[in-house]
């Protein structure tokens, strides 16, 4: 698992090496083991098999402009920590939509940006629902939700490489409520950060 | 002389770290007494169209220390219960009972039973034996005096409950040749034990696979997968559980054997090909899921060890929650091929699909048993069950709140429903008749659902 430590990237050496080098497929570790066997199914010709990682390029070597900058603290930080913090904002969805609105899409772009920033994280965009409808039903709309985030990523220019998505429906709701205050909090793209 | 051998719950392997389970497996033997029973007279008169008034009084106990005795109250309490849950007979109240002296089954007074309009009186005598504990049981009809059914059974005090499920299942296949459920048991989903995920993120309650008697006795828990482990689903054979887990990051099906070491993912799902909501078909040997590829959700069918996958459905809409026939040969499931979620039919090998319902919202969750499927439907303010007569389509609702109903899952004799309700408070399983009627709470801690009814 190659956790590069390239951590010590300081605030602004990283905006602008991110720059440099955004066409770039940034190394991901990927959080979770492989699953056995070969994931190519008969009839499941829309997909295709997760890339092997590709081999991790050295980081190239940095010089830091000014060991007086003040460090990244996000980059001191280790996944838990920065998981508390949650630096990448939840997007959220209007009742039995995946629909990603105009507030959606800003908060996106700032997360893109971010990404971009920390081009070696790889994230989970979780889906919620609120607990309307049956639960087998908010499955698939957490999932439609989580997936529909991940586009607006991709046409931002994040690799799909570093996104997965996952529903869960209306297991977790982040609000126990059961009024529109709540519910408007627990339908959500929520971001995980799963490697670093 | 026949005798059953029963198959009881002695849960193995190490995935049950949270149960201990005990050394030795109960077993429950019948075999039948000489009745004077020639010839069983049914007449189609008054008193024969109706349903029988059964009396159970308190069972007798030979000699018998006080754990012998409390085993013979409950013995009389589940059958009484197991007898009054298939609504064939008419139970005549413990108190009732109560009120009329004990005596054995050759000297039952039957003008005290006559006075309560008993027609049959069950009659139970307990005793230690070597092997354990063996009762007596004997129906003695009042109007003729004579015994209408009698058998021994030998168990144990631990087994004590599924002996009187056993004389519950026999008494009712052989008076009416009815397959009861007494022996049957529930899983489902619950949060129970308040544990928390690991990892970073805010407080989320573990949600793990739980069984229990039809009855709600008896729950225990079977994953300790330490994640969100959803909608359970009994083999056929009632010795592995299907479900689906969020153990790996992303959506998997997994099959858990009960009674031994053994856990499998015969979908070998990955973060871009998910796996959700199996099903075993009625034969064991095939399950049916959903799997997500980018977005389309698809019915499949493979066998138990993942091998021949073939894919059912082909739309650009979300195709899930697929459940069989009775007869293994066709799959209902949920689609919004037609803008919203509603219920279609294919064959198990796929071909042309069957729209079955046309909720005016959604509908969901099929689940099929005789010749009728029980779902989800969204209603005003929650979900409520319906069920849908597959040859005629007509549509039944079953519940109409309080509280939203949800996730019916069918008893094997297609006579009782197991859903979750909102109406006490969190999330329980509960039980009703396929009428609607005679709702009963199952659980009562923590939040319950994706019930699934074993066939045995």
């Amino acid at each position: 698992m190659s956790r590069a430590s390239i951590a010590p990237f300081l605030l602004i050496s990283a905006l602008s090496l991110a720059a440099a080098c955004g066409g770039k497929k940034p190394p991901v570790a990927n959080p979770t083991p492989p699953p056995p066997g070969p994931a190519v199914f008969p009839g499941a010709t829309t997909t295709r098999p997760p890339e092997p990682p590709a081999p991790v390029p050295e980081p190239p070597p940095i010089i830091a402009p000014e060991p007086a900058v003040v460090s990244d603290p996000l980059a001191s930080m280790d996944m838990d920590e920065i998981n508390r913090q949650a630096p990448l904002a939840p997007v959220f969805f209007g009742y039995d939509s995946d629909a990603v609105d105009e507030a959606g899409q800003q908060v996106l772009a700032a997360n893109a940006g971010i990404l971009k920033t920390y081009p070696t994280w790889a994230i989970t965009i979780e889906g919620h629902s609120d607990e309307r409808g049956t639960a087998e039903y908010n499955l698939a709309l957490g999932e439609r939700r989580a997936l529909s985030a991940k586009s607006y990523l991709l046409s931002l220019g994040i690799s799909a490489d570093r996104i997965r998505t996952v529903s869960y429906g209306k297991e977790f709701p982040f609000d126990p409520g059961h009024d529109e205050a709540a519910y408007s909090k627990n339908r959500r793209g929520h971001f995980v950060v799963t490697a670093k | 002389m026949r005798t059953v051998f029963l198959c009881v719950t002695t849960l193995l392997g190490a995935t049950l770290a949270a149960w201990s389970p005990s050394a030795a497996m109960p077993e429950v033997t019948s075999a039948p007494l000489d009745i004077q029973q020639t010839e069983l007279s049914v007449t189609i008169d008054g008193r024969s169209a109706r349903l029988p008034r059964l009396g159970v009084p308190a069972f007798s106990v030979v000699g018998g220390d006080a754990e012998l005795q409390g085993a013979a109250r409950t013995m009389g309490d589940v059958l009484w219960k197991d007898l009054e849950f298939e609504r064939e007979f008419r139970m005549i109240s413990q108190a009732t009972a109560a009120s009329i002296p004990v005596a054995p089954a050759d000297a039952l007074p039957y003008d005290l039973w006559n006075q309560t309009g008993a027609d049959d009186v069950l009659v139970g005598v307990v005793q230690r034996v070597e092997a354990g504990v063996q009762v007596e049981i004997r129906v003695m009809n009042v109007e003729r005096k004579v015994s209408t059914f009698g058998k021994r059974y030998t168990c144990s005090v631990r087994s004590i409950r599924l002996c009187a499920h056993t004389v519950s299942d026999e008494l009712h296949k052989e008076r009416f040749g009815l397959d009861g459920v007494a022996r049957t048991r529930l899983a489902f989903t619950s949060d129970r034990d308040g544990e928390r995920m690991g990892g970073t993120i805010e407080e989320r309650s573990i949600k793990e696979i739980y069984i229990a008697d039809y009855d709600g006795y008896g729950q225990r828990r079977v994953t300790v997968r330490g994640s969100l482990n959803l909608a359970p689903a009994w083999a056929p054979d009632g010795r592995a559980i299907a479900y689906q887990s969020h153990q790996s990051g992303f959506v998997d099906v997994y099959v858990q054997k009960l009674y031994e070491v053994g856990l499998t993912r015969p979908a070998r799902g990955t973060d871009r090909s998910q796996n959700f909501l199996p099903k075993f078909s009625p034969d064991g040997t095939h399950i049916a899921f959903s799997n997500s590829s980018d977005s389309n959700w698809e019915i499949y069918v493979m066998k138990v060890d993942g091998t021949d996958r073939r894919r059912l459905t082909s739309h650009p809409g979300t195709d899930s929650s697929p459940t069989w026939s009775p007869n293994g040969q066709q799959i209902a499931f949920t689609s919004d091929r037609s803008g919203s979620n509603q219920i279609y039919v294919v064959s198990a090998d796929g071909g042309p699909v069957t729209k079955m319902t046309s909720e005016p919202r959604k509908a969901d969750r099929p689940t099929w048993a005789l010749d009728y499927i029980a779902y989800s439907a969204e209603v005003p303010g929650g979900v409520d069950i319906k069920k849908v007569t597959v040859g005629t389509r007509q549509v039944t609702e079953l519940t109409s709140g309080p509280g939203s109903n949800e996730s019916p899952t069918i008893s094997p004799n297609g006579r009782h429903i197991a859903f979750v309700t909102t109406r006490w408070g969190k999330e329980q399983i509960a039980v009703m008749d396929a009428d609607g009627r005679n709702v009963r709470q199952i659980t009562s801690s923590g939040n319950n659902r994706y019930p699934s009814w074993s066939n045995r």
